[in-house]
């Protein structure tokens, strides 16, 4: 063996990409300002000192904790009204989108190019749709419809209605086509078919998608309220602006207790169903 | 007819379908939302107005260069943040996995329940009272939510992984440490950089909107247009965000597609 | 001297003894191999003498040192000059084979130059010797997972080889292999062994491979030591008495072998 086949292949490459992270670290952590001396200035340490000291005890006062809890109950309800909306939108959009669900595809004819142009722009409206965070629908929502959970409702719907769609269409698409064209080969409708025929085999994924979504959705209607869009988010910053720890801790409680919530009850569903 | 079986009505599926039905219309009601008015003719020529004042989107090269550079905050926030998060997810994932016994394994795993269960927008106000206003912020808080999670995932991986080939190194006298990097890290390396790469990818869409709080990145220019009423900048903004999720789809999708064919 | 033990028993937590009163002596070099039916102590002697394991009760000593009466820097000094060949799972699929064979001397690197090493090998060209005496040379920087199972247990012993231990052992190091194969690594482990001057000891289900290649064959049977014999003295009679029934044991399970209380067997201590 030659002392060159000693050499080691790998070595050139893991210096060379080392290098390429650390040239690429050092910008970045100018960019994002990285300075862990803040967090060790006495001002700032002062602040939050203050404030976490005032995290206990926690504000457990009646009037309080009945403020908490129809926030709560806006937050589930905001989640849950937006997957229903977002499933009125995703299952028309889902279907339409779906290639192999077209009448032609499923005939064995050909795609009419207006059908086909049509879809490609439904496509591009569900990029739009769950491209842009929900937060930013419903800062944009809160400036129509007011303060309130009406504009983080909307704002889940179309995000959500929009993922939902995508990841719908893609189940559809690997789902067995076989038993729908049989029917539709036996002459039943294309409604009849794709209910006996696709339904079945891929209802299950479906529903499972959908439960782990309204997961999704409380983690993401906790925060709603930071824009205005209702719910805890609400008044966890109402007592963040006024520095008040008491609420601040029992929110935070509420907080996990509702996230670590839905995780469990989504999970037990979903190997329910499974 | 009473020959031919009737298929038992499956008692759990109309219950569940009732429940949802049940959840659905209760949330609605308790809402209360203004949908009726919503779509009133008065209404909806006010709503046009609205969805008008976005367009045309401000495309002065002097607000491009401000959105472009709040861009480039967002993605530096996101891969620091990341990076942060897996350097302390390492750390909990080996007490969480029981390599320190079982108090260390139960203290861990509830350090990491709490952190992932925080939302990031939650941490971020917390951070901003920290460490100020600005992206470094935003930086801590994606790192102590994502630290929750993946620190979850590593310890999984970690737990699921043969234990032989550390304990072989063991045998022959290898000290803890590098038992680790021989025996363990090549079993789970690859699992957890691919972790790390997806909570990446959320991040990156995170960051766009961690700025809402104050905490960096685009956000912090979105959040401030509107608040002013430049709609037309903020749409640009929002088109920045758009483009932002696309690309950060379209590269892992192709990044995926790339891993699946050297397979 | 390799190893001496002296009244060794083991026993589990949860009270099944494993080895019962085990009393065994090799000298420098000395090549030997276990055999016996599963769960009859074999893996549990092997650890005793990789000092893995400590002894419930009983004198153990492993090159001259005595292995549990010494603090714990010493216990890892002294575990890095014994190697013991794994089945080929003891090696991560995608590791090198260049770092999965200088893995061998973790024990007596440093621990900065484990570290540089498993970044970027300090050492390809001792990795490569080994290799290349196993007929592997060509495969230094590939990955583990493109290897055969011949090939990656071929690894593994390169490992061991590389390590320069002063006593080899070796946990069923063929069990999963052809015949052929089996046969090229029990040769090839004896004459690195004869080669080299050190200490080997081998647990092998084949007992053809045991009495062809090595001068000394100890059966083991329900925790206790059946025979100690050289190989050519070993009978057919012994072998079907250490294969045999347990008397009073049900079937051949091994568990039940292993909780059984081991009582004095039926062949009797022949040869030593």
């Amino acid at each position: 063996m030659s002392v060159r086949s000693l050499r080691d292949p790998a070595a050139l490459g893991r210096l060379g990409w080392s290098i390429v992270a650390l040239v690429c670290l050092w910008p970045l952590l100018v960019i994002a300002q990285f300075r862990p001396g803040a967090l060790f200035e006495a001002g700032n340490l002062d602040a939050m000192g203050h404030f976490l000291a005032g995290f206990w005890p926690p504000e457990v006062s009646g009037f309080f904790l009945q403020l908490l809890w129809t926030a709560t109950l806006e937050t589930l309800a905001m989640a849950t009204a937006g997957i229903a909306l977002a499933l009125l939108l995703a299952v028309p959009l889902s279907l339409a989108v779906t290639r192999s669900l077209s009448a032609a595809s499923l005939a064995g004819g050909r795609h009419s190019l207006v059908v086909s142009a049509v879809r490609a722009m439904l496509r591009l409206l569900l990029v739009v749709l769950r491209g842009v965070p929900e937060l930013v629908w419903a800062l944009v929502f809160v400036r129509v419809f007011g303060l309130g959970p009406a504009a983080g409702v909307l704002a889940l719907g179309i995000t959500y209605g929009g993922m939902l769609a995508k990841v719908f269409s893609e189940i559809l698409e690997s789902g067995d086509l076989r038993p729908a064209r049989a029917l539709m080969e036996a002459g039943s409708g294309r409604t009849g078919a794709l209910l006996y025929g696709l339904l079945p085999g891929v209802s299950q994924e479906l529903v499972s998608y959908t439960v782990y979504r309204w997961e999704c959705a409380v983690r993401a209607s906790v925060v709603m309220g930071f824009v205005g869009a209702g719910g805890l988010g609400q008044l966890m910053d109402q007592s963040m602006k006024m520095l008040n720890g008491g609420e601040a801790a029992t929110i935070l409680a509420t907080f996990l207790v509702l996230v670590l919530g839905a995780d469990a009850l989504s999970a037990w569903l979903r190997r329910r169903l499974a | 007819m009473d020959s031919i079986p009737r298929p038992r009505p499956c008692l759990t599926c109309v219950l569940g379908a009732l429940a949802c039905f049940a959840a659905v219309w209760a949330s609605f009601a308790w809402l209360d939302l203004p949908f009726g008015e919503l779509f009133a003719a008065s209404a909806l020529t006010d709503m046009g107005r609205f969805v008008g004042a976005f367009f045309p989107p401000d495309l002065s090269p002097a607000f491009l260069a401000k959105v472009a550079s709040g861009t480039l905050e967002t993605l530096a926030i996101s891969a620091i943040g990341t990076v942060l998060a897996v350097v302390a997810a390492v750390f909990l994932a080996l007490p969480a996995a029981g390599r320190f016994g079982l108090p260390a394994r139960a203290g861990a795993r509830l350090v990491l329940n709490f952190l992932r269960s925080v939302p990031e927008l939650v941490w971020a106000t917390l951070m901003v009272l920290l460490a100020g206003l600005g992206p470094f912020a935003g930086v801590l808080a994606l790192a102590l939510h994502t630290a929750g999670v993946l620190g979850r995932l590593f310890a999984e991986a970690l737990e699921n992984s043969p234990a032989e080939p550390e304990a072989a190194l063991r045998e022959l006298g290898a000290g803890p440490v590098s038992a680790f990097c021989y025996g363990v890290m090549p079993l789970v390396g690859a699992q957890w950089l691919a972790y790390a790469l997806y909570r990446w990818e959320m991040n990156i869409r995170m960051a766009a909107i961690l700025g809402f709080v104050g905490a960096g990145g685009l956000g912090t220019i979105l959040y401030y247009e509107l608040s002013l009423f430049h709609e037309a900048r903020a749409s640009t903004v929002i088109i920045a965000m758009l483009g932002l999720s696309v690309l950060v789809d379209t590269v892992s999708a192709l990044f995926r597609r790339g891993r699946l064919a050297a397979q | 001297m390799s190893f001496n033990l002296a009244g060794v028993s083991v026993v589990h937590r949860n009270g099944a003894v494993a080895l019962e009163d085990i009393s065994l002596r090799a000298g420098r070099g000395e090549r030997i191999a276990l055999i016996g039916p599963s769960g009859a102590g074999k893996t549990t002697l092997l650890r005793l003498l990789a000092a893995s394991l400590k002894p419930t009760r009983g004198q153990l000593e492993l090159l001259d040192t005595p292995a549990w009466s010494i603090d714990a820097r010493a216990l890892r000094s002294l575990r890095a000059r014994i190697g013991m060949v794994h089945q080929s799972s003891a090696i991560p699929p995608r590791q090198r084979v260049v770092t999965a064979v200088l893995a061998g001397r973790l024990g007596r690197w440093p621990r900065w130059k484990g570290l540089v090493s498993w970044l970027y090998p300090l050492d390809p060209a001792g990795a490569q010797r080994e290799l290349a005496r196993l007929d592997l040379g060509e495969r230094l920087f590939d990955r583990c997972d493109s290897l055969s199972g011949g090939q990656l247990q071929r690894v593994a012993l390169a490992r061991v080889l590389y390590q320069q231990p002063e006593l080899i052992l070796a946990d069923e190091p063929v069990s999963a292999l052809d015949p052929t194969l089996a046969e090229l690594i029990t040769r090839l482990l004896n004459e690195e062994a004869t080669r080299r001057g050190v200490g080997l000891v081998a647990s092998l289900h084949a007992v053809d491979l045991a009495l062809r290649y090595f001068p000394r064959v100890v059966g083991v049977r329900a925790g206790r030591i059946a025979f100690d014999c050289a190989a050519g003295q070993v009978s057919e009679a012994m072998l079907a008495g250490l294969y045999g029934p347990v008397p009073g044991a049900a079937g051949e399970n091994p568990e039940a072998d292993r909780s059984a209380t081991p009582v004095g067997t039926a062949v009797p201590l022949m040869c030593r």
